[in-house]
């Protein structure tokens, strides 16, 4: 909790609630922009109530860009991320001390040569990982940035038709107009095959960037004696294909027991003593 | 007072309830645990005198949705009307089960469950399934007709390509097997936050703003802290299990196109001889209707009875109409195969 707001909950009883309604509304933040909403509708009272329709829409679209900025300043740049993996490199020469140190700079221009290309490979996959994950975020942010502003200018449009300009909306009409406007839009959104492929580009993304955080994180914990998640997966793939060979040999001596009774006839089930 | 202030106001005295009365229970109906399977529970309501009727549940959420409310309960409504329903209940894989696929869910769990009823009632049980149980229940019920009596499903996708599944253009595209190769069991929090993310407005936003409106009614403040939990109370998923639904399903249709194959093993719904019961919402977002109707194509019309009813995904389980209309004409359905 901010100090601004920690001082607003003091003057002001119910700004927990406005607390928590922002905290729930950006949550969905990785995926949706609605929670330009909920700053715009709760700034109404802190800044007094618009006093036209055309300044409801202003400050919406204010808080929408604001909303814009801060995904894309919030993005960790290719350097950044390269930085710690260059950091799990350092770690793993602290269990391996004796190694020279690795190459750290990828888009170096030189060819991978010595006992260390594995390694150099490794820091060349993770920062395109890296480069391909934060493109496809910025490409998601700039793709809602489009549909919020496509929301707020149709809110724009309805409010220019059922009121004079200079009229101020009530919360009420305010909310009711942005919700039903927002749902139809998102709604629409989700039917675009653009949106679809943006969003799996990111998925994807994010699943490269895990593997290759993975494949330089393993060694580093490896050579420190700890065990890896790869070590583990080895492990279950172990254990999973016993499981199937067993229960492959089950179901073969099973077959084989049915075909027998069939050749033997069925076996008597009295008692011994019959 | 403004009206802005004055829901502000009511809506953090809805809060200071709501934080009072947490944790809220959900599934209060006794039930007898019949058998643990592999990965599961099997849960048995009713006093076993009535028509057993097998319920798997989806991997996706908690089986508690159909005992939410006292109220709306489906497994009371269901025991009420001379049913004995035991309903599958997954247990939460643990990091072990990332290997394990969805045939290793239909023998030896829902197969495992069949044969244990069977024992208990001394004759082949009714199997039914909930959303992607519905989908296991129908794998299994192809892969050992004869079983099973009937089958009943809710709410079960049947066609992944419909153009109101905004769900299955969102899976369209991405890379299944890289995801599960990067995170082993995939976790529930990212496939909350697509689920929210297919209705936010609704969901993020007018959910809690209407939080204000009931703050002085217990009663409905309890419902929502219940829907509240069970929402966002799901378990991770299996990681191979993941990838076969979301690959043969969702990516390759294989349910509809006859060529859904887990381990090298050929499912063919088609072949299911017995009669089907399927139930749908009019307007569900995650399961559109089309696509449940849809089983149209994989039974002879002699055989289905179908039933459809307003309302979202959801109502089907907690709905008044479907605890008026739905579960009486599922029981007498039943009673008269």
């Amino acid at each position: 909790m901010t100090a601004d707001t920690e001082e607003r909950r003091r003057e002001d009883p119910s700004a927990p609630w406005e607390v928590l309604w922002r905290t729930l509304a950006e949550s969905a933040n990785g995926l949706t922009p609605w929670a330009a909403l909920a700053a715009a509708l709760g700034d109404r009272d802190q800044e007094g109530a618009p006093a036209t329709a055309d300044e409801a829409v202003h400050r919406l679209r204010s808080a929408a860009e604001a909303w814009h900025r801060d995904w894309r300043k919030a993005m960790p740049s290719v350097e950044e991320l390269v930085e710690i993996a260059r950091r799990m490199l350092t770690l793993r020469h602290l269990g391996t001390p004796w190694l020279a140190a690795v190459a750290t700079s990828p888009d170096s221009p030189w060819p991978r040569l010595g006992p260390l290309q594995a390694q150099q490979a490794q820091l060349e996959e993770f920062t395109a990982a890296a480069d391909e994950y934060r493109r496809a975020l910025l490409s998601c942010g700039d793709h809602l940035a489009e549909l919020l502003e496509r929301c707020i200018a149709d809110l724009a449009s309805a409010l220019r038709e059922a009121h004079d300009p200079q009229t101020p909306p009530t919360d009420e009409e305010l909310l009711a107009l942005w919700t039903e406007i927002a749902s139809r839009r998102h709604d629409e959104a989700l039917k675009d095959e653009t949106f679809g492929r943006k969003l799996a580009q990111l998925t994807n993304a994010w699943s490269r960037l895990r593997l290759a955080t993975q494949a330089l994180l393993d060694p580093a914990l490896e050579s420190m004696g700890l065990p890896s998640r790869r070590q583990l997966m080895d492990t279950q793939a172990h254990l999973d294909r016993l499981k199937r060979q067993h229960r492959e040999a089950v179901r073969r001596l099973e077959a084989r027991i049915s075909r027998m009774e069939e050749v033997l006839g069925e076996p008597d089930r009295g008692s011994p003593d019959q | 007072m403004t009206h802005r202030r004055h829901h502000s106001r009511r809506a953090v005295a809805g809060l200071h309830a709501a934080g009072a009365m947490q944790p809220v229970a959900v599934g209060e109906t006794p039930y007898r645990l019949s058998t643990r399977t592999e990965r599961a529970d099997l849960k048995h309501y009713g006093s076993g005198d009535g028509i057993p009727l097998i319920l798997v549940y989806s991997l996706v959420n908690r089986a508690y949705l159909l005992d939410l409310r006292p109220d709306r309960s489906v497994v009371k409504t269901l025991v009420a009307l001379g049913i004995d329903p035991y309903v599958l209940d997954w247990r939460t894989p643990d990091s072990m089960s990332s290997h394990i696929g969805l045939l290793e869910h239909l023998e030896e769990d829902i197969g495992v469950a069949i044969e244990a009823v069977t024992r208990e009632h001394g004759e082949a049980p009714h199997l039914g399934g909930v959303c992607q149980g519905g989908v296991l229940a129908l794998c299994q019920a192809a892969r050992a007709p004869a079983t099973v009596r009937s089958l009943t499903l809710l709410a079960t996708p049947i066609d992944f390509l419909t153009a109101n599944d905004n769900l299955a253009r969102l899976a369209r595209h991405v890379d299944f097997e890289q995801l599960v190769r990067a995170s082993g069991n995939v976790p529930a929090t990212g496939l909350n936050m697509i689920f929210a993310g297919l209705k936010p407005v609704e969901l993020l936003f007018q959910r809690y703003r209407a939080l204000s409106e009931i703050a002085d009614d217990d009663a409905a403040l309890r419902d929502f802290l219940r829907m509240e939990r069970w929402m966002y109370d799901s378990p991770d998923q299996a990681g191979r299990a993941f990838l076969e639904f979301a690959r043969e399903c969702y990516q390759h249709n294989g349910l509809l196109e006859g060529t859904l194959t887990l381990d090298g093993e050929r499912i063919s719904p088609n072949r299911f001889p017995a009669p089907v019961f399927a139930a749908y919402a009019s307007a569900d977002h995650l399961v559109p209707a089309e696509a449940a109707a849809a089983i149209r194509h994989l039974v002879r019309p002699e055989r289905l009875h179908m039933q459809s009813l307003p309302g979202g995904h959801l109502g089907l389980f907690i709905g008044g109409n479907a605890h008026r209309q739905l579960y009486p004409a599922l029981a007498d359905w039943l009673r008269n195969l």
